[in-house]
């Protein structure tokens, strides 16, 4: 049978029983969709990339022990969302020591750039600090800017639990972020 | 979704940097990374097929351990001696065994040597000493020949071995790059040696000695030839 006749499952499925061009085939037909969220996710390209390597890696060093309990695409967002988010956080350790050291002092009151960038830092901070089940909602629809289907879809999860998820979420953040609330 | 009082947190969340979607080029990128990975795992997954069981192979060591201990070894230095004192033949096999010891893959550099900056060492010094098993950077070497006129040179003094060197054996800057270029579970050999007079990491990547390429990259990762 022919791979482009097989679902993401069924191809999961030849994999398991022996053969690897199955997952070959399978990631690079998904590779758009991958690539998309580890863009979307990442403030960079370079960061970008970066995740969606070391996630296609830990693909191939798990993909044996995918037991079938969520959808193929489910299971690949997390493995790239917490690439992302590893990948992320190495970076934040860097930049926030650069920043800290030597651009705030250097610029003093004008950067601009210096506090839009620690802004940026401590929101998606805030994002990645949310319990599993409302960041990935949040990360899809708020963030990657995901329509919430689209975010169904991918989380395999209930349209109305994705909104209740995203509410709450937002709510968590407005608390979190309050210092960033527009003055009125 | 309905706006209220915590909308400003959608604001903030779409104005976020986000990076610009793939292009084809990219994706193009990335399917070979995904050809490359395939092939790795290909070859690790046929490895493990034939790998003895490391619980077997503990066994057999202690057993060989326990005879050597028992005998005493005075027999087996008599043996040594004799075989250094017969005829040629049987010296150049065990040198012949000096070399298969460590699976074909080529020696460390000696300790004593520099990392970096001491010139062209020939054909003595880097691959002249089999090392001890334990040595943890077998198939790590340092030519410092240059890959755009001595290759062929090279391609001789590099032993590639019969299954890949482990990642934490070659150099720090190395090892991150070695993951960025797809080549962290199938570099067989890793030198430091020159192209066009610039400092570069080579690494010898592939199934086996006849089924390899040769990646040069600058010590930032910068890929610039694939041989």
């Amino acid at each position: 049978m022919a791979f482009t006749d097989l679902t993401d499952e069924e191809l999961m499925v030849e994999f398991q029983s022996g053969n690897p061009d199955a997952l070959s085939f399978l990631l690079k037909r998904l590779l758009p969709k991958l690539a998309a969220i580890s863009r979307k996710l990442s403030p960079d390209k370079n960061l970008a990339d970066d995740s969606l390597q070391e996630a296609l890696a830990t693909v191939w060093r798990k993909a044996e022990q995918f037991n079938g309990d969520s959808k193929v695409v489910t299971w690949l967002y997390v493995i790239i969302r917490n690439a992302c988010i590893d990948i992320y956080r190495k970076e934040e350790v860097r930049t926030r020591r650069n920043i800290s050291d030597e651009t705030l002092l250097e610029l003093g009151d004008e950067s601009n750039f210096a506090d839009a960038s620690l802004t940026q830092m401590v929101i998606r901070k805030a994002v990645f600090e949310l319990p599993e089940e409302l960041r990935d909602p949040v990360c899809l629809v708020f963030l990657s800017e995901y329509s919430v289907e689209e975010a169904s879809g991918l989380l395999g999860i209930p349209a109305g639990t994705i909104k209740s998820r995203c509410s709450r979420g937002k709510a968590l953040l407005a608390e979190k972020l309050s210092d960033l609330r527009p003055k009125e | 979704m309905s706006r209220d009082k915590d909308d400003y947190v959608e604001d903030l969340l779409k104005g976020l940097s986000k990076a610009e979607p793939m292009s084809e080029f990219e994706i193009r990128k990335f399917k070979k990374l995904i050809d490359r990975q395939a092939s790795e795992y290909k070859r690790t997954s046929q490895n493990k097929g034939f790998r003895f069981p490391t619980s077997i192979a503990a066994g057999i060591a202690i057993i060989f351990g326990a005879v050597f201990l028992l005998s005493g070894n005075s027999g087996v230095i008599r043996q040594a001696t004799e075989i250094n004192q017969s005829s040629p033949e049987s010296t150049s096999d065990s040198s012949n065994d000096g070399t298969g010891g460590t699976d074909g893959v080529a020696t460390p550099a000696a300790p004593s040597k520099p990392e970096v900056g001491e010139g062209s060492n020939g054909d003595t010094g880097v691959f002249g000493d089999s090392g001890s098993a334990a040595d943890s950077k077998v198939g790590v070497n340092q030519t410092n020949l240059d890959y755009s006129s001595d290759l062929e040179k090279i391609r001789k003094l590099i032993k590639i071995g019969t299954s890949p060197i482990s990642l934490t054996s070659l150099p720090n800057t190395f090892q991150q790059c070695a993951i960025q270029q797809g080549v962290s579970t199938s570099t067989l050999a890793f030198d430091r040696g020159l192209f066009q007079g610039q400092r570069i990491g080579a690494y010898f990547s592939g199934s086996d000695k006849s089924d390899y390429k040769i990646i040069l990259v600058t010590s930032d990762c910068t890929l610039i030839a694939e041989l």
